[in-house]
């Protein structure tokens, strides 16, 4: 009851902002227009380079939505509440991040297939784009999580976050778009998205740790 | 493990250092079932620190607290089960209206029912802004807001820093008498003011910081 | 003030034996001897943010002071030696494969250690109070050196996608005895300075901590 009343909670208030769900959207599109205009639109050229690009702008419009992610609660004192609360504060993050991945990452996942027609994918391409984002971004969530928990108290957290979770992400992003890029070119891709998926796994169960440990240190 | 529903507090050698300068240090005070505390002290000498230093949520690096003569190390999440503490600026999310924002504070204390938050709107006389944003409420209703969590908690130990800031008369009266009936159930109070602070059945031990 | 002297002694005898008496590399000339500097640098790199890391687990675990001293100053001391090898690797490139950057496994792996210790200096100097600082940062470098293998083992994998037959030249060289052992020996002394230098910026930090305590104004007033 507890646990849906808060499942509740999170999605009244990511809904009250409907500027949080679809800027990362409008990013997501606006910057991967951008490539076959500012580079080349040749086919051939977009088909070699849309794993990566794509996986990439990906990154990037999560990477925006991080910075939000534990601000206004901290901010407002709400944050403070739920550490002293009793309950268990790694609970309480996790679901904010799933729900804050449920409502901005997952239209950028499904927007993907549409996003891989455009950058000449053959079919089982897109449908391997598809799985690896739905892996990976959620890793990328809960990484950047801990570097959203780290710098929410500070005055220019902004500017330090990227530089901290930006090492942290490369192997998915290795991984992940190897696995799109071996399937344009008809290779194993398997490995690579098994791989994705024991890194999921491990930083779902391993994240929320590290990430309350920094909100409380944060909180000092 | 914590034995009695309110426990005994002892905090023993408290001190506090923000960047250079030292907040205070060597404070020493307890709390027994029924006992209520009123720190005092001008602005900036670190009142909020001890309360925020009492709750754990700055740590205690020299000095220790005790609950029912248990290092609060050792009990963390219990003593915060039975700790409720209100901040300066009222914990208060602008995104939610009143109601919603009141419900967020019951999910907190275990209330799920929608009757019973409804009437705790009228104790501080809130029910004509219950569906306003919380970005329109005034200073003093986001305070009466954050107050109403009083009438409805369970907890046994209230930490209030500055209570009364912001709200009318009418008000400060109600929340006295709130606070009065809170130490008659022996239950453990300390809160913050700039002056003191007379609240009728309620025999305060002052401690002072300079 | 032991170490101080035992580490220019070891600085002198290790750079005296690398670059005069270890011969000359039959393929690469005189040129190779940046690795009596570079090598080292990368190892310390690595070796000083497990350390980092380790005293970070101490001091979460356990609080005590000196672990988080350890954990804060030896982050900028492993950040220079990151530098220092990555430079002296470009340094090195460029005479012998023609170019100062090259995007194999190594370099790159160095390149990210590079933006880890950023990322936990960066985080320090942000952070107002000491302790706090101190212990936002050891929980940094634990999840950095549990990321480390991933991002090493991502990185060659990713490596041998795309570099295939030209790794064999940029491998390092197998290393015969009259020059394993100069290297081994600068390895030592690189340690050496990096403890040398810790135990200068700890006690730095600590007398910057305890100023207000009084040993620590009874030590300046006999000055």
């Amino acid at each position: 009851m507890f646990f849906m009343m808060l499942v509740k909670q999170d999605f009244l208030l990511i809904f009250r902002r409907k500027s949080d769900i679809l800027y990362p959207l409008f990013f997501y599109f606006l910057v991967l227009i951008l490539f076959p205009l500012g580079i080349s639109a040749d086919s051939q050229l977009l088909k070699e380079i849309g794993a990566g690009v794509i996986w990439i702008v990906s990154l990037l419009a999560t990477l925006i939505t991080l910075n939000e992610l534990f601000s206004r609660d901290f901010h407002d004192g709400t944050m403070e509440q739920f550490v002293i609360s009793g309950y268990s504060l790694e609970i309480f993050l996790t679901t904010k991040i799933l729900t804050r991945w449920l409502t901005t990452a997952l239209p950028l996942v499904l927007a993907s297939p549409f996003v891989g027609i455009v950058f000449n994918m053959p079919l089982n391409a897109i449908f391997v784009l598809f799985i690896s984002l739905i892996l990976g971004t959620p890793i990328f969530y809960f990484i950047g999580a801990i570097g959203s928990s780290l710098t929410v108290g500070l005055k220019r957290g902004g500017l330090l976050l990227p530089s901290i979770v930006m090492p942290l992400y490369i192997p998915t992003i290795v991984f992940g778009s190897s696995a799109v890029h071996a399937a344009v070119y008809d290779s194993s891709y398997n490995g690579q998205l098994a791989i994705l998926g024991a890194m999921l796994i491990l930083s779902v169960t391993i994240a929320p740790f590290a990430i309350a440990a920094s909100i409380r240190t944060s909180m000092e | 493990m914590i034995k009695k529903l309110t426990p005994n507090v002892n905090a023993q050698l408290l001190s506090c250092t923000r960047g250079n300068k030292v907040l205070y240090s060597n404070v020493n005070f307890t709390l027994e079932p029924g006992d209520a505390i009123q720190i005092q002290g001008p602005n900036g000498c670190g009142k909020t620190s001890l309360l925020k230093q009492f709750c754990q949520i700055i740590p205690t690096y020299n000095g220790e607290i005790f609950i029912d003569d248990v290092p609060v190390r050792s009990v963390k999440q219990e003593f915060f089960s039975l700790l409720l503490y209100t901040g300066h600026s009222p914990a208060i999310k602008k995104d939610l209206t009143c109601f919603e924002n009141i419900q967020y504070m019951g999910l907190l204390d275990g209330i799920f029912d929608e009757n019973l938050l409804e009437e705790n709107l009228e104790h501080l006389s809130l029910s004509k802004s219950r569906d306003t944003l919380g970005s329109d409420l005034s200073r003093g209703q986001s305070q009466k807001t954050a107050l109403s969590r009083l009438f409805f908690t369970k907890r046994p130990v209230w930490v209030l820093d500055e209570p009364f800031s912001g709200l009318d008369l009418s008000s400060i009266s109600v929340i006295k008498k709130i606070l009065a009936k809170h130490i008659q159930e022996k239950n453990i109070l300390l809160i913050t003011s700039h002056e003191n602070i007379e609240i009728p059945g309620v025999a305060f031990k002052n401690l002072e910081i300079d | 003030m032991f170490l101080n002297t035992a580490t220019i002694i070891l600085f002198i005898i290790g750079l005296y034996w690398s670059l005069v008496i270890a011969p000359a590399d039959y393929q690469q000339g005189d040129v190779y001897r940046i690795i009596f500097i570079h090598v080292p640098a990368a190892w310390l790199s690595m070796a000083v943010y497990v350390i980092m890391a380790v005293a970070g687990t101490v001091t979460l675990i356990w609080r005590a002071k000196i672990a988080e001293i350890i954990c804060v100053q030896a982050a900028p001391v492993g950040l220079s030696f990151t530098v220092i090898a990555l430079v002296t690797g470009m340094l090195w490139g460029k005479p012998t494969w023609g170019t100062y950057w090259v995007w194999d496994a190594r370099l790159t792996s160095e390149l990210i250690l590079l933006f880890l210790y950023i990322g936990v200096v960066g985080l320090y100097k942000s952070i107002s109070d000491a302790r706090s600082a101190a212990r936002a940062c050891s929980i940094l470098s634990i999840v950095g050196v549990v990321n480390i293998p991933i991002i090493h083992f991502s990185v060659n994998w990713w490596n041998t996608l795309h570099q295939g037959a030209t790794v064999t030249k940029l491998s390092a060289p197998s290393a015969h005895s009259s020059m394993l052992y100069p290297l081994l020996f600068m390895g030592c002394t690189f340690f050496i300075y990096f403890v040398t230098i810790l135990f200068i910026r700890s006690r730095s930090d600590i007398l910057k901590r305890e100023r207000g305590k009084q040993w620590v104004q009874e030590i300046f007033n006999e000055f």
